[in-house]
Protein backbone atom coordinates (compact mmCIF):
# COMPACT_ATOMS: atom_id res chain seq x y z
CA UNK A 1 0.00 0.00 0.00
CA UNK A 2 3.08 2.57 0.33
CA UNK A 3 2.50 3.01 -3.64
CA UNK A 4 -0.87 4.20 -2.90
CA UNK A 5 0.26 6.84 -0.03
CA UNK A 6 2.61 8.43 -2.77
CA UNK A 7 -0.65 8.63 -5.38
CA UNK A 8 -2.05 10.89 -2.39
CA UNK A 9 -2.16 14.39 -2.02
CA UNK A 10 0.45 14.84 1.28
CA UNK A 11 -1.85 15.98 4.24
CA UNK A 12 -0.78 17.61 7.47
CA UNK A 13 -1.64 14.35 9.16
CA UNK A 14 1.16 12.35 7.71
CA UNK A 15 3.66 14.12 9.47
CA UNK A 16 3.88 12.04 13.28
CA UNK A 17 1.13 13.12 15.66
CA UNK A 18 3.63 14.68 18.25
CA UNK A 19 5.35 16.72 15.60
CA UNK A 20 2.01 18.71 14.73
CA UNK A 21 1.41 19.21 18.72
CA UNK A 22 4.76 20.80 18.03
CA UNK A 23 4.02 22.87 15.20
CA UNK A 24 0.30 23.95 16.48
CA UNK A 25 1.26 24.63 19.78
CA UNK A 26 4.62 25.50 20.22
CA UNK A 27 6.75 28.71 18.90
CA UNK A 28 4.26 30.64 16.65
CA UNK A 29 1.42 29.69 18.31
CA UNK A 30 3.24 31.74 21.38
CA UNK A 31 4.41 34.46 19.01
CA UNK A 32 0.89 35.06 18.55
CA UNK A 33 -0.10 34.87 21.80
CA UNK A 34 2.78 37.83 23.31
CA UNK A 35 1.85 39.64 19.69
CA UNK A 36 -1.97 39.59 20.89
CA UNK A 37 -1.73 40.33 24.60
CA UNK A 38 0.73 43.58 23.78
CA UNK A 39 -1.81 45.06 21.66
CA UNK A 40 -4.25 44.36 24.16
CA UNK A 41 -2.52 46.02 26.75
CA UNK A 42 -1.37 48.86 24.73
CA UNK A 43 -5.25 49.20 23.61
CA UNK A 44 -6.13 49.34 26.89
CA UNK A 45 -3.34 51.94 27.63
CA UNK A 46 -4.31 54.42 25.10
CA UNK A 47 -7.92 54.00 26.34
CA UNK A 48 -7.10 54.66 29.92
CA UNK A 49 -4.87 57.75 28.70
CA UNK A 50 -8.03 58.91 26.91
CA UNK A 51 -10.12 58.74 29.49
CA UNK A 52 -8.12 60.68 32.10
CA UNK A 53 -7.45 63.32 30.06
CA UNK A 54 -11.40 63.65 29.06
CA UNK A 55 -12.00 63.30 32.43
CA UNK A 56 -9.93 66.26 33.27
CA UNK A 57 -11.83 68.45 31.02
CA UNK A 58 -15.25 67.82 32.95
CA UNK A 59 -16.39 67.68 36.50
CA UNK A 60 -16.18 64.22 38.61
CA UNK A 61 -19.68 64.16 38.58
CA UNK A 62 -20.35 63.78 35.18
CA UNK A 63 -16.97 62.17 34.27
CA UNK A 64 -15.18 60.94 37.12
CA UNK A 65 -11.54 60.14 35.95
CA UNK A 66 -9.92 56.64 36.07
CA UNK A 67 -7.62 56.77 39.04
CA UNK A 68 -10.64 57.93 41.36
CA UNK A 69 -12.63 54.74 40.12
CA UNK A 70 -10.06 52.87 40.39
CA UNK A 71 -9.20 53.93 44.02
CA UNK A 72 -12.92 53.75 44.46
CA UNK A 73 -13.22 49.92 43.50
CA UNK A 74 -9.96 49.35 46.16
CA UNK A 75 -11.84 50.75 48.58
CA UNK A 76 -14.93 48.92 48.36
CA UNK A 77 -12.91 45.81 47.68
CA UNK A 78 -10.38 46.31 50.68
CA UNK A 79 -13.38 47.03 53.22
CA UNK A 80 -15.19 43.93 51.74
CA UNK A 81 -18.56 45.63 51.18
CA UNK A 82 -18.55 44.87 47.62
CA UNK A 83 -18.34 41.40 47.65
CA UNK A 84 -21.71 40.53 48.82
CA UNK A 85 -23.20 42.90 46.44
CA UNK A 86 -21.38 40.74 43.62
CA UNK A 87 -22.26 37.18 45.28
CA UNK A 88 -26.26 38.24 44.77
CA UNK A 89 -25.71 39.44 41.29
CA UNK A 90 -23.56 36.32 40.40
CA UNK A 91 -25.94 34.28 41.79
CA UNK A 92 -28.92 35.68 39.98
CA UNK A 93 -26.68 35.16 36.96
CA UNK A 94 -25.50 31.84 37.39
CA UNK A 95 -29.11 30.55 38.55
CA UNK A 96 -30.90 32.26 35.84
CA UNK A 97 -28.56 30.80 33.06
CA UNK A 98 -29.34 27.51 34.77
CA UNK A 99 -32.75 27.83 34.25
CA UNK A 100 -33.21 29.47 31.39
CA UNK A 101 -30.78 26.81 29.68
CA UNK A 102 -32.89 23.58 31.07
CA UNK A 103 -35.64 25.69 29.80
CA UNK A 104 -33.98 26.50 26.14
CA UNK A 105 -32.37 22.45 25.84
CA UNK A 106 -35.60 20.96 27.03
CA UNK A 107 -37.72 22.73 24.58
CA UNK A 108 -35.70 22.94 22.46
CA UNK A 109 -35.15 18.60 22.07
CA UNK A 110 -38.66 18.24 22.39
CA UNK A 111 -39.22 21.20 19.49
CA UNK A 112 -36.61 19.07 17.57
CA UNK A 113 -38.02 15.88 17.81
CA UNK A 114 -41.82 16.68 16.37
CA UNK A 115 -42.42 19.28 13.36
CA UNK A 116 -45.95 18.87 13.96
CA UNK A 117 -44.94 20.66 17.70
CA UNK A 118 -42.86 22.73 15.87
CA UNK A 119 -45.53 24.27 14.08
CA UNK A 120 -47.98 24.42 16.87
CA UNK A 121 -45.08 26.32 19.31
CA UNK A 122 -43.45 28.77 16.72
CA UNK A 123 -46.70 31.80 16.99
CA UNK A 124 -45.94 31.22 20.92
CA UNK A 125 -42.20 31.63 21.26
CA UNK A 126 -41.96 34.34 18.01
CA UNK A 127 -44.90 35.98 20.16
CA UNK A 128 -42.91 35.62 23.79
CA UNK A 129 -39.75 37.37 21.80
CA UNK A 130 -41.31 39.93 20.38
CA UNK A 131 -42.41 41.17 23.78
CA UNK A 132 -40.10 43.42 25.30
CA UNK A 133 -39.29 41.08 28.16
CA UNK A 134 -37.37 43.97 30.07
CA UNK A 135 -40.37 45.71 29.93
CA UNK A 136 -42.12 42.98 32.34
CA UNK A 137 -39.51 42.97 34.77
CA UNK A 138 -41.66 45.59 36.97
CA UNK A 139 -44.57 42.61 36.68
CA UNK A 140 -42.34 39.41 38.47
CA UNK A 141 -41.00 42.05 41.11
CA UNK A 142 -44.49 42.68 41.85
CA UNK A 143 -45.41 39.05 41.88
CA UNK A 144 -42.28 37.51 42.97
CA UNK A 145 -40.66 40.57 45.39
CA UNK A 146 -37.87 42.55 45.90
CA UNK A 147 -36.00 39.27 46.32
CA UNK A 148 -33.22 36.80 44.15
CA UNK A 149 -36.38 34.93 42.60
CA UNK A 150 -37.81 37.49 40.35
CA UNK A 151 -34.28 38.49 38.94
CA UNK A 152 -33.46 34.66 38.36
CA UNK A 153 -36.95 34.53 36.66
CA UNK A 154 -36.13 37.66 34.39
CA UNK A 155 -32.79 36.26 33.87
CA UNK A 156 -33.67 32.99 32.36
CA UNK A 157 -36.84 34.43 30.24
CA UNK A 158 -34.55 36.33 28.28
CA UNK A 159 -31.98 33.52 28.34
CA UNK A 160 -33.48 30.71 27.14
CA UNK A 161 -34.62 31.90 23.33
CA UNK A 162 -31.59 32.02 21.97
CA UNK A 163 -30.06 28.54 23.02
CA UNK A 164 -33.37 26.94 22.31
CA UNK A 165 -33.36 28.61 18.87
CA UNK A 166 -30.02 27.01 18.46
CA UNK A 167 -30.78 24.23 19.80
CA UNK A 168 -33.54 23.55 17.15
CA UNK A 169 -31.17 24.23 14.27
CA UNK A 170 -28.42 22.14 15.52
CA UNK A 171 -30.58 18.95 16.06
CA UNK A 172 -32.66 19.38 12.70
CA UNK A 173 -29.42 20.77 10.61
CA UNK A 174 -27.96 17.00 9.85
CA UNK A 175 -27.37 16.60 6.65
CA UNK A 176 -29.24 14.19 4.51
CA UNK A 177 -27.05 11.76 3.89
CA UNK A 178 -25.55 11.38 7.27
CA UNK A 179 -29.53 10.38 8.14
CA UNK A 180 -29.43 8.07 5.42
CA UNK A 181 -26.00 6.14 6.94
CA UNK A 182 -27.87 5.52 9.88
CA UNK A 183 -31.61 4.51 8.17
CA UNK A 184 -29.16 2.25 6.30
CA UNK A 185 -27.21 0.70 9.21
CA UNK A 186 -30.82 0.44 11.46
CA UNK A 187 -30.41 2.51 13.80
CA UNK A 188 -33.14 3.35 16.43
CA UNK A 189 -34.44 6.94 16.80
CA UNK A 190 -33.05 7.44 20.14
CA UNK A 191 -29.28 6.22 18.07
CA UNK A 192 -29.73 8.48 16.13
CA UNK A 193 -30.13 11.22 18.80
CA UNK A 194 -27.53 10.35 20.35
CA UNK A 195 -25.05 9.65 18.26
CA UNK A 196 -25.67 11.94 15.24
CA UNK A 197 -27.92 14.49 16.21
CA UNK A 198 -26.15 15.53 19.69
CA UNK A 199 -22.77 15.62 18.48
CA UNK A 200 -23.60 17.60 15.45
CA UNK A 201 -25.51 20.36 17.14
CA UNK A 202 -22.92 20.55 19.81
CA UNK A 203 -21.27 23.84 18.44
CA UNK A 204 -24.74 25.49 18.21
CA UNK A 205 -25.76 24.80 21.63
CA UNK A 206 -22.59 26.23 23.04
CA UNK A 207 -23.40 29.35 21.00
CA UNK A 208 -26.35 29.25 22.13
CA UNK A 209 -25.37 28.73 25.91
CA UNK A 210 -22.52 31.91 25.29
CA UNK A 211 -25.91 34.34 24.46
CA UNK A 212 -27.88 33.01 27.45
CA UNK A 213 -24.92 33.99 29.65
CA UNK A 214 -24.76 37.44 28.04
CA UNK A 215 -28.56 37.79 28.39
CA UNK A 216 -28.89 36.36 31.94
CA UNK A 217 -26.17 39.08 32.93
CA UNK A 218 -28.56 41.80 31.43
CA UNK A 219 -31.86 40.36 33.07
CA UNK A 220 -30.40 39.82 36.32
CA UNK A 221 -29.15 43.60 36.16
CA UNK A 222 -32.28 44.76 35.18
CA UNK A 223 -34.15 42.79 37.71
CA UNK A 224 -31.95 44.80 40.40
CA UNK A 225 -32.76 47.98 38.74
CA UNK A 226 -36.53 47.58 39.54
CA UNK A 227 -36.62 47.29 43.22
CA UNK A 228 -33.65 45.38 44.96
CA UNK A 229 -31.25 45.95 48.04
CA UNK A 230 -28.10 44.52 47.35
CA UNK A 231 -26.70 43.60 43.91
CA UNK A 232 -24.26 45.42 41.70
CA UNK A 233 -27.75 46.68 39.65
CA UNK A 234 -28.80 47.85 42.51
CA UNK A 235 -25.61 49.09 43.99
CA UNK A 236 -25.47 51.43 40.51
CA UNK A 237 -29.05 52.80 40.93
CA UNK A 238 -28.14 53.94 44.92
CA UNK A 239 -25.01 55.72 43.53
CA UNK A 240 -26.83 57.37 40.95
CA UNK A 241 -29.74 58.95 43.46
CA UNK A 242 -26.44 59.65 45.74
CA UNK A 243 -25.25 61.57 42.52
CA UNK A 244 -21.38 59.14 43.43
CA UNK A 245 -20.76 58.90 39.65
CA UNK A 246 -17.29 57.46 40.52
CA UNK A 247 -18.49 54.50 42.67
CA UNK A 248 -21.39 54.08 39.55
CA UNK A 249 -17.95 53.97 37.17
CA UNK A 250 -16.54 51.69 39.41
CA UNK A 251 -19.54 48.86 39.63
CA UNK A 252 -19.59 49.61 35.75
CA UNK A 253 -15.95 48.36 35.49
CA UNK A 254 -16.72 45.37 38.28
CA UNK A 255 -19.62 44.40 36.42
CA UNK A 256 -17.92 43.96 33.22
CA UNK A 257 -15.19 42.01 34.78
CA UNK A 258 -17.84 39.69 36.43
CA UNK A 259 -19.73 38.96 32.83
CA UNK A 260 -16.39 37.94 31.09
CA UNK A 261 -15.52 35.64 33.54
CA UNK A 262 -18.71 33.63 33.41
CA UNK A 263 -18.59 34.29 29.53
CA UNK A 264 -15.10 32.95 30.10
CA UNK A 265 -16.66 30.06 31.72
CA UNK A 266 -18.78 28.74 29.18
CA UNK A 267 -16.52 28.64 26.54
CA UNK A 268 -13.86 26.76 28.90
CA UNK A 269 -16.71 24.18 29.51
CA UNK A 270 -16.92 24.12 25.20
CA UNK A 271 -13.71 23.69 25.60
CA UNK A 272 -13.71 20.30 27.59
CA UNK A 273 -16.05 18.75 25.13
CA UNK A 274 -14.21 19.39 22.44
CA UNK A 275 -12.61 16.62 20.56
CA UNK A 276 -9.43 17.24 21.39
CA UNK A 277 -10.25 18.35 24.88
CA UNK A 278 -9.74 16.69 27.97
CA UNK A 279 -12.95 14.78 28.25
CA UNK A 280 -12.14 13.42 24.80
CA UNK A 281 -8.84 12.35 25.79
CA UNK A 282 -10.05 10.72 29.33
CA UNK A 283 -12.56 8.77 26.72
CA UNK A 284 -9.79 7.69 24.14
CA UNK A 285 -7.28 6.03 26.76
CA UNK A 286 -10.04 4.13 28.49
CA UNK A 287 -11.01 2.86 24.95
CA UNK A 288 -9.49 -0.69 24.26
CA UNK A 289 -6.11 -0.49 22.66
CA UNK B 1 -18.75 -18.05 -9.51
CA UNK B 2 -22.26 -19.33 -7.93
CA UNK B 3 -25.44 -19.58 -9.71
CA UNK B 4 -27.20 -18.72 -6.37
CA UNK B 5 -29.43 -15.49 -7.27
CA UNK B 6 -28.28 -12.88 -4.43
CA UNK B 7 -30.62 -10.23 -5.22
CA UNK B 8 -33.76 -10.64 -7.68
CA UNK B 9 -35.93 -7.50 -8.63
CA UNK B 10 -39.25 -8.31 -10.53
CA UNK B 11 -41.77 -5.71 -11.99
CA UNK B 12 -40.20 -2.55 -9.92
CA UNK B 13 -41.63 0.09 -10.40
CA UNK B 14 -41.54 3.79 -8.57
CA UNK B 15 -43.36 7.05 -8.90
CA UNK B 16 -42.61 9.82 -6.86
CA UNK B 17 -45.10 12.48 -6.00
CA UNK B 18 -43.99 16.05 -6.71
CA UNK B 19 -45.09 19.21 -6.44
CA UNK B 20 -45.46 19.38 -10.00
CA UNK B 21 -47.59 16.02 -10.14
CA UNK B 22 -46.18 12.40 -10.61
CA UNK B 23 -42.56 11.46 -11.67
CA UNK B 24 -42.29 8.07 -12.63
CA UNK B 25 -38.27 7.25 -11.96
CA UNK B 26 -38.28 3.68 -12.79
CA UNK B 27 -40.56 1.60 -14.71
CA UNK B 28 -40.72 -2.43 -15.29
CA UNK B 29 -37.46 -3.51 -14.06
CA UNK B 30 -36.46 -6.91 -14.08
CA UNK B 31 -33.44 -8.47 -12.91
CA UNK B 32 -31.25 -11.16 -11.21
CA UNK B 33 -27.73 -10.66 -9.95
CA UNK B 34 -26.52 -13.76 -9.23
CA UNK B 35 -23.95 -14.17 -5.77
CA UNK B 36 -20.82 -12.76 -6.83
CA UNK B 37 -21.22 -11.05 -9.40
CA UNK B 38 -20.24 -7.40 -10.00
CA UNK B 39 -23.10 -5.82 -11.54
CA UNK B 40 -23.07 -1.91 -12.56
CA UNK B 41 -25.95 0.17 -13.32
CA UNK B 42 -25.25 3.33 -15.56
CA UNK B 43 -27.29 5.98 -17.32
CA UNK B 44 -27.85 9.31 -17.34
CA UNK B 45 -28.10 11.67 -14.13
CA UNK B 46 -31.79 11.23 -13.18
CA UNK B 47 -32.14 8.35 -14.74
CA UNK B 48 -32.94 6.72 -11.70
CA UNK B 49 -30.12 4.85 -10.73
CA UNK B 50 -29.46 5.90 -7.40
CA UNK B 51 -33.09 5.34 -6.91
CA UNK B 52 -33.16 1.54 -7.70
CA UNK B 53 -29.70 1.43 -5.51
CA UNK B 54 -31.80 2.90 -2.52
CA UNK B 55 -34.71 0.26 -3.12
CA UNK B 56 -32.45 -2.43 -2.81
CA UNK B 57 -30.49 -1.08 0.19
CA UNK B 58 -34.27 -0.81 1.68
CA UNK B 59 -34.37 2.83 2.22
CA UNK B 60 -37.02 3.39 -0.49
CA UNK B 61 -40.10 1.55 -1.12
CA UNK B 62 -41.15 0.75 -4.51
CA UNK B 63 -44.33 1.24 -6.14
CA UNK B 64 -44.87 -1.69 -7.81
CA UNK B 65 -42.98 -5.01 -7.72
CA UNK B 66 -40.48 -6.87 -5.70
CA UNK B 67 -36.82 -7.54 -4.36
CA UNK B 68 -35.83 -10.28 -3.31
CA UNK B 69 -31.86 -10.48 -0.88
CA UNK B 70 -31.08 -13.71 -0.98
CA UNK B 71 -34.86 -15.12 -1.26
CA UNK B 72 -35.93 -12.54 1.33
CA UNK B 73 -38.22 -9.72 0.14
CA UNK B 74 -36.92 -6.58 1.65
CA UNK B 75 -38.54 -4.55 3.63
CA UNK B 76 -36.64 -2.08 4.86
CA UNK B 77 -32.32 -1.73 5.76
CA UNK B 78 -30.41 -5.23 6.49
CA UNK B 79 -27.17 -6.18 8.09
CA UNK B 80 -26.60 -8.21 5.09
CA UNK B 81 -25.62 -4.90 2.94
CA UNK B 82 -23.46 -2.24 2.82
CA UNK B 83 -23.70 0.81 1.78
CA UNK B 84 -21.45 3.16 0.49
CA UNK B 85 -22.28 6.91 -0.80
CA UNK B 86 -20.79 9.25 -2.96
CA UNK B 87 -19.87 11.40 -0.43
CA UNK B 88 -17.92 9.27 2.34
CA UNK B 89 -20.28 10.61 5.00
CA UNK B 90 -17.61 9.78 7.92
CA UNK B 91 -18.86 11.94 11.22
CA UNK B 92 -16.51 14.64 11.73
CA UNK B 93 -16.43 14.33 15.58
CA UNK B 94 -14.94 10.62 15.51
CA UNK B 95 -12.00 8.96 14.75
CA UNK B 96 -11.37 7.48 11.77
CA UNK B 97 -11.06 3.65 13.70
CA UNK B 98 -14.19 5.09 15.67
CA UNK B 99 -15.91 6.05 12.52
CA UNK B 100 -15.58 2.41 10.85
CA UNK B 101 -16.72 1.00 13.88
CA UNK B 102 -19.92 2.72 14.09
CA UNK B 103 -22.42 0.68 12.35
CA UNK B 104 -20.84 -2.35 14.87
CA UNK B 105 -22.21 0.42 17.90
CA UNK B 106 -25.61 0.52 16.56
CA UNK B 107 -26.12 -3.36 15.49
CA UNK B 108 -25.55 -3.39 19.59
CA UNK B 109 -22.16 -5.55 18.82
CA UNK B 110 -19.01 -5.55 21.09
CA UNK B 111 -16.93 -3.32 20.27
CA UNK B 112 -13.96 -5.29 21.41
CA UNK B 113 -14.52 -8.17 18.78
CA UNK B 114 -14.09 -6.08 15.76
CA UNK B 115 -11.60 -3.50 16.89
CA UNK B 116 -8.95 -6.19 15.65
CA UNK B 117 -11.02 -6.58 12.38
CA UNK B 118 -11.06 -2.92 11.92
CA UNK B 119 -7.36 -2.47 12.17
CA UNK B 120 -6.95 -5.21 9.50
CA UNK B 121 -9.08 -3.43 7.06
CA UNK B 122 -7.58 0.25 7.78
CA UNK B 123 -4.01 -1.56 7.21
CA UNK B 124 -5.16 -3.25 4.18
CA UNK B 125 -6.45 -0.12 2.71
CA UNK B 126 -2.96 1.77 4.36
CA UNK B 127 -4.87 4.10 6.94
CA UNK B 128 -3.19 1.90 9.60
CA UNK B 129 -1.23 5.41 10.80
CA UNK B 130 -4.98 7.39 10.50
CA UNK B 131 -6.77 5.51 12.90
CA UNK B 132 -6.82 8.37 15.31
CA UNK B 133 -7.06 10.54 12.91
CA UNK B 134 -10.42 12.81 12.10
CA UNK B 135 -12.00 12.81 8.93
CA UNK B 136 -10.61 16.59 8.30
CA UNK B 137 -7.23 15.15 8.18
CA UNK B 138 -7.63 12.76 5.40
CA UNK B 139 -7.60 13.16 1.83
CA UNK B 140 -10.76 12.50 -0.15
CA UNK B 141 -9.35 9.38 -1.20
CA UNK B 142 -8.78 8.08 1.79
CA UNK B 143 -11.65 9.53 3.74
CA UNK B 144 -14.09 7.07 1.06
CA UNK B 145 -11.28 4.13 1.89
CA UNK B 146 -12.50 4.57 5.55
CA UNK B 147 -16.26 4.55 4.41
CA UNK B 148 -15.55 1.28 2.54
CA UNK B 149 -13.56 0.08 5.60
CA UNK B 150 -16.49 1.11 7.72
CA UNK B 151 -19.17 -1.14 4.85
CA UNK B 152 -17.41 -4.11 5.32
CA UNK B 153 -16.31 -4.29 8.79
CA UNK B 154 -19.28 -6.31 9.76
CA UNK B 155 -18.82 -8.73 6.31
CA UNK B 156 -22.28 -8.01 4.65
CA UNK B 157 -22.99 -10.52 1.78
CA UNK B 158 -24.06 -7.45 -0.84
CA UNK B 159 -22.30 -4.05 -1.39
CA UNK B 160 -24.22 -1.07 -2.64
CA UNK B 161 -22.05 1.33 -4.24
CA UNK B 162 -23.52 4.79 -5.44
CA UNK B 163 -20.89 6.93 -7.39
CA UNK B 164 -18.49 5.95 -4.65
CA UNK B 165 -15.11 7.48 -7.08
CA UNK B 166 -17.55 10.43 -8.51
CA UNK B 167 -15.82 13.12 -6.37
CA UNK B 168 -12.19 11.89 -6.53
CA UNK B 169 -9.58 12.88 -9.19
CA UNK B 170 -8.54 10.58 -12.11
CA UNK B 171 -5.47 8.75 -9.97
CA UNK B 172 -7.38 8.12 -7.10
CA UNK B 173 -10.12 6.64 -8.79
CA UNK B 174 -7.89 4.26 -11.02
CA UNK B 175 -6.05 3.58 -7.72
CA UNK B 176 -9.22 2.79 -6.06
CA UNK B 177 -11.03 0.92 -9.07
CA UNK B 178 -8.02 -1.57 -8.75
CA UNK B 179 -8.43 -1.81 -4.56
CA UNK B 180 -11.98 -2.37 -5.28
CA UNK B 181 -11.58 -4.98 -7.76
CA UNK B 182 -8.60 -7.40 -5.15
CA UNK B 183 -11.01 -6.70 -2.24
CA UNK B 184 -14.10 -8.23 -4.47
CA UNK B 185 -12.15 -10.47 -5.76
CA UNK B 186 -10.86 -12.17 -2.01
CA UNK B 187 -14.06 -11.85 -0.73
CA UNK B 188 -16.85 -12.97 -2.94
CA UNK B 189 -18.89 -10.05 -2.27
CA UNK B 190 -21.87 -9.43 -4.54
CA UNK B 191 -21.50 -5.73 -5.66
CA UNK B 192 -24.08 -3.35 -7.14
CA UNK B 193 -22.01 -0.26 -8.36
CA UNK B 194 -23.81 2.78 -9.67
CA UNK B 195 -21.87 4.97 -11.63
CA UNK B 196 -22.17 7.45 -14.84
CA UNK B 197 -18.20 6.92 -15.85
CA UNK B 198 -18.32 4.29 -19.25
CA UNK B 199 -14.63 3.28 -18.53
CA UNK B 200 -15.21 2.31 -14.63
CA UNK B 201 -18.46 0.44 -14.72
CA UNK B 202 -16.55 -1.83 -18.17
CA UNK B 203 -12.94 -2.04 -16.08
CA UNK B 204 -14.94 -3.35 -12.68
CA UNK B 205 -18.36 -5.21 -14.43
CA UNK B 206 -19.63 -8.54 -15.29
CA UNK B 207 -22.50 -7.45 -16.49
CA UNK B 208 -23.27 -3.86 -17.23
CA UNK B 209 -27.10 -2.60 -16.74
CA UNK B 210 -28.00 0.29 -19.12
CA UNK B 211 -30.88 2.49 -17.59
CA UNK B 212 -32.66 5.13 -19.93
CA UNK B 213 -33.66 8.34 -19.00
CA UNK B 214 -36.67 9.06 -16.60
CA UNK B 215 -38.76 7.27 -16.55
CA UNK B 216 -35.61 4.43 -16.43
CA UNK B 217 -36.10 1.00 -17.79
CA UNK B 218 -33.22 -1.24 -18.67
CA UNK B 219 -32.30 -0.34 -21.99
CA UNK B 220 -29.50 -3.19 -22.73
CA UNK B 221 -27.60 -5.65 -20.01
CA UNK B 222 -23.84 -5.99 -21.51
CA UNK B 223 -21.73 -9.10 -20.09
CA UNK B 224 -18.05 -7.37 -20.41
CA UNK B 225 -16.21 -10.68 -20.70
CA UNK B 226 -12.64 -9.25 -20.12
CA UNK B 227 -10.30 -11.27 -18.51
CA UNK B 228 -9.53 -11.25 -14.99
CA UNK B 229 -7.78 -10.31 -12.70
CA UNK B 230 -8.05 -6.95 -14.75
CA UNK B 231 -5.08 -4.84 -14.47
CA UNK B 232 -4.12 -1.15 -16.31
CA UNK B 233 -3.28 -3.20 -19.18
CA UNK B 234 -7.43 -4.34 -19.14
CA UNK B 235 -8.00 -0.88 -20.50
CA UNK B 236 -5.53 -0.87 -23.23
CA UNK B 237 -7.35 -4.01 -24.89
CA UNK B 238 -9.00 -3.33 -28.26
CA UNK B 239 -11.99 -5.05 -26.47
CA UNK B 240 -12.38 -2.56 -23.64
CA UNK B 241 -12.19 0.09 -26.07
CA UNK B 242 -15.33 -1.48 -28.04
CA UNK B 243 -17.03 -2.46 -25.10
CA UNK B 244 -16.70 1.66 -24.42
CA UNK B 245 -18.05 2.70 -27.88
CA UNK B 246 -20.96 0.45 -27.74
CA UNK B 247 -21.91 1.88 -24.44
CA UNK B 248 -21.27 5.60 -25.36
CA UNK B 249 -23.27 4.82 -28.14
CA UNK B 250 -26.55 3.13 -26.97
CA UNK B 251 -26.01 5.86 -23.85
CA UNK B 252 -26.94 8.64 -26.41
Amino acid sequence: MSETAAHEPATPATVDDEFIEVLDEGQDERRRLWLELGLTLAAVIVALLLWDFLASLTSPLVLPGPRNVGKIIWEVTASGSIFKHIGTTVSEILLGFLLGSAIGLGVGITLAWSPLLRRLANPYLVASQAVPKLALAPMFTLWLGYGIASKIVIAALIAFFPLLENTVVGLCAVEREKLMLFRSLLASEFQTFTKLRLPHARPYIFAGLRMAMLFATVGAIVGEYVGADVGLGALIIVSDGTLNTTLMFGVLVILTVVGIALYKLVQWTEGLFQRRGILARARKTRSPR
Amino acid sequence: MSTAVAIKVAGLHKTYRSGSGPVRALQGIDVDIRQGEFVSLIGKSGCGKTTLLQILAGLIRPSRGQVLLEDMPVAKASRKVGLVFQKSVLLEWRTILDNVLLPIELFHLSRADYVGRARELLDMMGLSDFEKSYPDELSGGMQQRAAIVRSLLYDPDILLMDEPFGALDAMTREQMNLELLRIWQVSGKTVVFVTHDIAEAVFLSDRIILLTERPGRIKEVVRIDLPRPRTLETTYLPEFAAYRRHLREQLG
